[in-house]
């Protein structure tokens, strides 16, 4: 697997044999590795010095199940940290079989637009001024037009050229919409920053992976592919009601972020969740357990029509509807679905979004609940109003500006679907991840054995869920695919996956070792760039204000945070 | 006695189109049921029940007994996110 380092500045594409030094080393902590090599901590974000790394995980070109998530990092513009956004769709497979691990995007083009296409053995960076300004869903249409309906395509939409902090790398899914999105971090401002505004993709011919036992490897695949299918959650929850299953529950456990995290309860909870969601596609012609990229056993992704039972979205996710559906007080999946559809079209981060627009309707700009409202708001970045490139920078400048004080944001970054009060084991995250407040960085929603509002015992659930995760983001593999590890036979035929392929003798030790140094480098990387433990906390009033109906408050002090992930 | 079952998730998926969504299941139990005995009618098997709700207050306490006009949600276990 090669490394294509592309540098904006002069033009030149360069494929590169990386050293031995890395062959352990992918998706996010490939990126972690890159970034603390090459990339100075202290760097503008959206200046040349910063790279942008497109990157698959260890087990990617493999028919390791749902092995081809895509890691794209960089410094973010959004909290002046390391950062990973971690997505599906179909680019991660395609670049393994074009026989690519990582695209390093260096240097800068100011104010272009280029395209880089790759196909088997040929890399071109192409002028693409007949491209600038487009959003995702036009630009994907024109790319397959112009190169076939088979490319995958990694893009930007407006946002990402404007440097809106809030900006989305998106992919492209299945049925070739652009619909899957690298969200988090405003990575595409970076991207934008470079002057890339697509890359291309070719269907390639299946580049070569070596196997030390590639029979072993093919067992423990169809093993842990059964272990996944016999999980609750992801052999029959996630295909039938997608990730919006969790509405309800979270509802249920006074979690719910509702009217900018005032409550954990919204009353419109059934309308927005996943049981009501599999009606209305199933009466639309619409799909649930639509599988976001090949080889995915679960299929936790959808296709969701609107009232005409024409296209309207694609993987529309608990995330987008908890922050613009209860958190901005909207109780219509369509509008929300209208947002999500805005959202991966234009490139913005759904859950900074709805964050965000939360915050507009506490400033009273507009009420809680307005649909229209909502619309109109993202309509403004689009357009790029005053107001739409204020919002563009996300929750805490918004909040800022309009001079509201509860600000739902770590690191600048917003809290996910999740009120950290009423789930304190995803609070411990969102405190201390070095990515700012982020819920794939362990969500403590599968905790049995600790109670979610209890205090005792959440660091610990924290410091081994993002061990886990950043194992499993370096892996390349979907974290959903994960769940089944807490059974240690499924656990052993992820190690016989890793070790058939790698060789070498591994133990979970080993193979979570991976995580640990990823989250060390990171960590490392923050303290560098002047983001130390001392930023590790909630926003205050999530510490003082108890959430309705628990009475819940975030009672976690910093110096407990702060021995989470002690690595 | 009579009281309500309010199902979610994969657990709903079971009743299709016969489920009131505001309602719930309505269910006669005789004097002195417990929720183990719900579950039972119900043919869910308890370790296949991730929170439990009785009128609204989570209980971990299958022997729990129910009483007239108790409202009962039942999930599953479900993640993502
Ligand atoms: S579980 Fe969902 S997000 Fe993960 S790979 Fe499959 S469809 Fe994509």
């Amino acid at each position: 697997m090669k490394f294509l380092r592309v540098d904006m500045a002069s033009g030149a594409v360069k494929l590169e044999t990386p050293g031995d030094d890395y062959t352990l080393y992918g998706g996010r902590a490939l990126i972690a590795k890159i970034l603390t090599d090459e990339v100075d901590p202290k760097c503008d974000p959206l200046g040349p010095q910063n790279k942008l790394v497109i990157c698959t995980g260890l087990l990617a070109g493999t028919n390791a199940p749902t092995a081809g998530r895509l890691s794209v990092g960089g410094k973010s513009p959004l909290t002046g940290t390391i950062k990973e956004a971690n997505v599906g769709g179909t680019a991660g497979r395609m670049m393994s079989r074009l026989g690519i691990r990582a695209i390093i995007v260096e240097n800068s083009a100011p104010g272009k637009s280029f395209i880089l296409k790759i196909s088997d053995g040929n890399v071109q960076l192409l002028p693409g001024e007949q491209y600038a300004g487009l959003n995702n869903y036009e630009l994907v249409s024109r790319l397959q037009e112009a190169y076939g309906a088979k490319i995958g395509v990694i893009s930007i939409g407006g946002t990402g050229e404007r440097g809106y902090r809030n900006s989305t790398v998106q992919i492209t899914n299945t049925e070739g919409y652009p619909s899957r999105a690298a969200a988090r971090g405003g990575m595409g401002a970076v991207m934008g920053s470079k002057g890339l505004k697509a890359i291309v993709l070719e269907p390639g011919s299946a580049a070569e992976v070596a196997y030390s036992d590639k029979e072993k490897f093919n067992n423990a695949v169809k093993s842990y592919v059964q272990g996944i299918k016999d999980h609750p959650v992801s052999g029959q929850a996630l295909p039938a009601l997608g990730t919006a299953v969790l509405v309800n529950i979270v509802n249920a456990m006074g979690a719910l972020p509702t009217r900018n995290f005032s409550s954990g309860n919204f009353a419109g909870a059934e309308a927005i969740g996943g049981e009501n969601m599999a009606q209305i596609l199933g009466a639309r012609g619409g799909k649930a357990g639509h599988i976001c990229q090949l080889g995915c056993p679960i299929g936790c992704s959808n296709i969701y029509h609107d009232e005409n039972g024409r296209y309207l979205t694609s993987g529309l996710e608990y995330e987008t509807i908890a922050l613009n559906g209860a958190n901005c007080g909207i109780s219509s999946l369509d509008t929300i679905a209208r947002i999500d559809r805005l959202c991966d079209d234009f490139g913005l981060d759904t859950i900074e979004t709805g964050a965000t627009i939360a915050v507009c309707m506490e400033a009273g700009k507009i009420p809680f609940g307005d649909d229209k409202g909502a619309l109109a708001l993202i309509q403004e970045m689009i357009d790029s109003t005053a107001l739409g490139k204020v919002l563009g920078q996300g929750t805490a400048a918004t909040g800022k500006y309009l001079g509201v004080k509860r600000i739902p944001t770590v690191k600048g970054q917003s809290i996910a679907g999740y009120d950290p009060r009423a789930l304190k084991g995803t609070g411990v995250t969102y405190a201390t991840s070095p990515m700012g407040a982020d819920h794939t960085c362990g969500n403590s929603i599968l905790e049995q054995n600790v109670a979610p509002t209890q205090k005792e015992g959440q660091v610990e659930i924290s410091t081994h869920l993002q061990v886990g995760m950043a194992t499993f983001d370096s892996l390349g593999m979907c974290i959903f695919s994960g769940f089944c590890t807490a059974d240690p036979a499924n656990v052993g035929h992820l190690l016989d996956m890793v070790s058939s392929r790698f060789g070498g003798d591994w133990d979970p030790n080993k193979l979570f070792s991976i995580g640990i140094n990823t989250l060390a480098m990171e960590k490392q990387f923050n303290a560098a760039a002047g983001i130390g433990e001392e930023l590790n906390c909630l926003p205050e009033f999530m510490t003082t204000e108890p959430l309705p109906p628990t009475g819940s408050v975030f009672d976690i002090t910093v110096a407990e945070l702060n021995k989470a992930i002690p690595f | 006695m009579r009281i309500r079952v309010k199902l979610y998730a994969t657990f709903r998926l079971n009743y299709k189109n016969n489920y009131n969504v505001e309602k719930g299941l309505p269910l006669a139990l005789p004097e002195g049921s417990t929720i183990h005995d719900v579950l039972e009618m119900l043919q869910i098997k308890p370790e296949k029940v991730s929170l439990l709700r009785i009128n609204e207050i989570s209980t971990r306490d299958f022997y729990t007994t129910v009483t007239d006009n108790d409202v009962i949600d039942i999930f599953p276990f479900v993640g993502g996110g």
